[in-house]
């Protein structure tokens, strides 16, 4: 009976009432609340943002085809035209970012976290616009050779391979030039902010948001928040600490700090008895995962061919399941939802993975805790062991395609690929980023297949009950229907809008609902999850997993066996099988 | 009574603020120290700044980097190997391959 504290576990039969009484059911209604709101605001901009792509792609298309040998300027102003549009632009999406924006990076004054004043930002511009105008005129003179040298190739017939090369080569010089002073171009747009107000009323927004499942469910909305006022409270400290300049370099996030202000609170003072009312892990996280659905997008899934998919979706499923079985007959894990939530921890994308592993499994929160906390261990170690390791030790050629694959490959968090990837240069950034990318929409396949897996064997195997297709209905834990509908209703969405016209897809769904609606919520969900966990978890029960040292053992051994069989196929995919492809890249 | 109760309710506040100054050393002591003194460290933490990249984001929608970068490789590969762009056999095969892998893994997953 003891062990079933801090899981959640469906009855076994169906009851209509499910719909409005299980959680599972509310953070489905929840999160599609927001989704389809998301689409009410951003789909009614189709046929503008459409025209916008059409006048790009008029302006710059027949030039940026003028060759196949090399990507001409006019191939990249093509590119960068149509990053720019984007539905979130719309004044509604604006305010939205702002209403749910979190506290701002500080440095050494707390309170800049929340409030700037306009003087300051002036200042801070002044300071910008000067760094700007150096990286401007150096992006300006490396324009003028790119332009040189393109025409070089050009009267050639871009038949003359060494003219091409040095096009190719000042037309790289040129973007790195663009990439440093676009990034410095932002920093002149510094605004004053007063967030204060903001975080009020999404804090009170939250509480009734989640209030009404709460009084759904037929528990008591006034204690609910009243708690929900605590629990926010830790939600911010721990945004607060993880946007602190030194915190942010490091890559220690909101998760981090959720986990470890609930857990120094409770392990310490204890959680107030009329915060625990507010303490709704599951509520939380399945709300946050349905979310996350929507932005599983299968299209995504060839951007780079078939090199990528292959490096990305047999290798993790492969190292998960020898993980696994390695976790159950050497280790001798003594659960085996720790078992799964590390596996997926580890081959799949570090945090929101465990994170949908977990619930798809019914883990513990102290699972979790621990699948999480290796996550972010490891996370900060490969960032910067792995550039180092690559730029030491692997062939030059082959740094920025292979050593961007393997890190793509196996460093879970997305935001520790990418600085580890633009330490090695842009290719590289782009190839790690793109891969992590692909590796990301296994989240819903895992997690589906986890469920099922937990469902029907572990679960059947537990109870010495063998399970039919209705039982496993009743088990089967909702909120993975609406986790993996959304991601289906949304991938229909992006490859509708592409097929109008390419870079649709994008503008409207990831730029759109997805980038301006379900991660502004997405983010603040997780995080009132982790300060959840963190609230509710014992030190004691969190020592009695880590018992041996077994999950760490788990971990570094997948990890090892999830680095040596990345860098081997990405080897093979990218330089055996498809060097065509790789040169193109 | 009343004075243990006392005691172990300082101890537990000694704690909780004990914990938040250690905190509080990394953020503005040990973590810009090491920073300065490991080269490599501080190499990624300004190419991270400079690029204004998330390195705390868990996910690919978080950071830029993975629009630019997606887009970048996926017209790269429509103009220069049109064939290998979209959903082309070989790719197909893929997907098709690691549902096999999780059907076998499902079928002989170890139980015990």
């Amino acid at each position: 009976m003891a062990e079933d504290v801090g899981i959640v576990k469906d009855v076994g039969k169906w009851e209509w009432s499910e719909l409005w009484k299980k959680e599972d059911w509310w953070a489905v209604w929840l999160g599609f609340f927001l989704l389809i709101a998301g689409i009410m605001v951003y789909f009614p901009h189709t046929g503008e943002m459409q025209a916008k792509l059409q006048k790009v792609e008029a302006q710059y298309s027949e030039q940026a085809q003028r060759t196949d040998k090399l990507k001409t300027i006019a191939w990249y102003q093509l590119s960068d035209a149509k990053k720019k549009v984007q539905a979130l632009k719309s004044s509604t999406g604006k305010w939205l970012k702002k209403f749910t924006g979190k506290p701002h990076k500080w440095t050494n004054n707390p309170f800049d976290a929340f409030f700037k004043s306009k003087e300051k930002a002036d200042a801070q511009k002044e300071k910008a616009i000067v760094k700007y105008e150096k990286k401007h005129a150096v992006e300006k003179e490396a324009f003028e050779k790119a332009q040189a040298a393109e025409k070089a190739a050009e009267a050639a017939g871009f038949s003359d391979d060494s003219l091409n090369a040095d096009a190719r080569a000042a037309i790289t010089g040129w973007r790195d030039a663009k990439l440093a002073a676009g990034k410095a171009k932002k920093k002149t747009t510094a605004k004053g902010y007063n967030q204060i107000g903001y975080l009020i009323g999404l804090g009170i927004f939250f509480a009734f948001f989640f209030g009404i499942g709460v009084a759904g469910m037929g528990q008591s909305l006034g204690k609910f928040l009243t708690g929900f006022i605590f629990v926010f409270l830790i939600t911010l400290l721990a945004w607060l600490a993880a946007n602190q300049a030194t915190m942010k370099l490091y890559g220690i996030g909101y998760a981090a700090w959720a986990i470890l202000f609930g857990m120094l609170i409770s392990n310490t003072v204890g959680t107030p008895e009329w915060a625990k009312p507010a303490v709704q892990t599951e509520y939380y996280i399945k709300t946050g995962l349905v979310l996350l659905g929507a932005k599983i997008l299968f299209e995504k899934i060839i951007v780079i061919g078939t090199a990528g998919i292959f490096v990305a979706w047999v290798v993790t499923p492969t190292v998960w399941f020898l993980t696994y079985w390695f976790g159950q007959k050497i280790v001798k894990m003594p659960s085996k939802r720790l078992n799964a939530t590390i596996c997926s921890d580890m081959s799949v994308c570090g945090v929101s993975a465990a994170i949908a592993t977990a619930s798809a499994c019914k883990a513990k929160k102290e699972e979790l805790t621990l699948a999480v906390g290796l996550s972010l261990v490891f996370t900060s170690i490969m960032m910067i062991v792995m550039p180092m390791i690559i730029k030491a030790t692997f062939p030059v050629d082959k740094q920025l395609i292979l050593g961007g694959a393997w890190m793509g490959g196996t460093i879970d968090a997305t935001g520790a690929v990418a600085a580890a990837g633009a330490f090695l240069g842009e290719k590289a950034l782009y190839v790690a980023a793109t891969i992590k990318m692909i590796q990301n929409v296994l989240i819903g396949v895992i997690a589906f297949f986890v469920a099922l897996y937990f469902t029907t064997k572990v679960e059947a195997a537990e109870t010495g009950v063998k399970v039919g297709p209705m039982e496993i209905w009743y088990r089967f834990p909702k909120f993975v229907i609406g986790f993996i509908a959304a991601s289906i209703i949304f991938s229909l969405f992006y490859s509708y809008f592409n097929a109008q016209i390419g870079g649709l897809g994008t503008t409207m769904v990831d730029k759109g609902v997805i980038k301006g609606m379900s991660d502004l919520y997405r983010g603040w969900f997780f995080s009132l999850s982790f300060v959840s966990i963190g609230l509710a978890t014992n030190f004691r029960e969190l020592k009695e997993h880590f018992k041996g040292g077994k999950p760490l053992i788990l971990y570094f051994f997948g990890q090892s066996f999830n680095l040596c069989l990345t860098l081997v196929v990405a080897y093979i995919m990218f330089y055996v099988v498809f060097p065509e492809l790789t040169a193109t890249i | 009574m009343k004075i243990k109760k006392r005691n172990s309710k300082l101890h537990a506040w000694g704690i909780l603020i004990s914990a938040f100054v250690l905190i509080w050393s990394f953020a503005f002591v040990i973590g810009p120290w090491i920073q300065h003194h490991i080269p490599i460290v501080d190499q990624i933490f300004k190419i991270a700044e400079a690029q204004d990249i998330n390195t705390n984001a868990y996910f690919y929608t978080e950071i830029e980097a993975s629009y630019d970068g997606a887009q970048y490789l996926h017209e790269s590969v429509k103009l220069s190997a049109p064939d290998e762009a979209g959903f082309t056999w070989p790719s197909i095969l893929c997907i098709l391959f690691c549902i096999v892998i999780l059907g076998l893994g499902w079928r002989y997953l170890p139980l015990d």
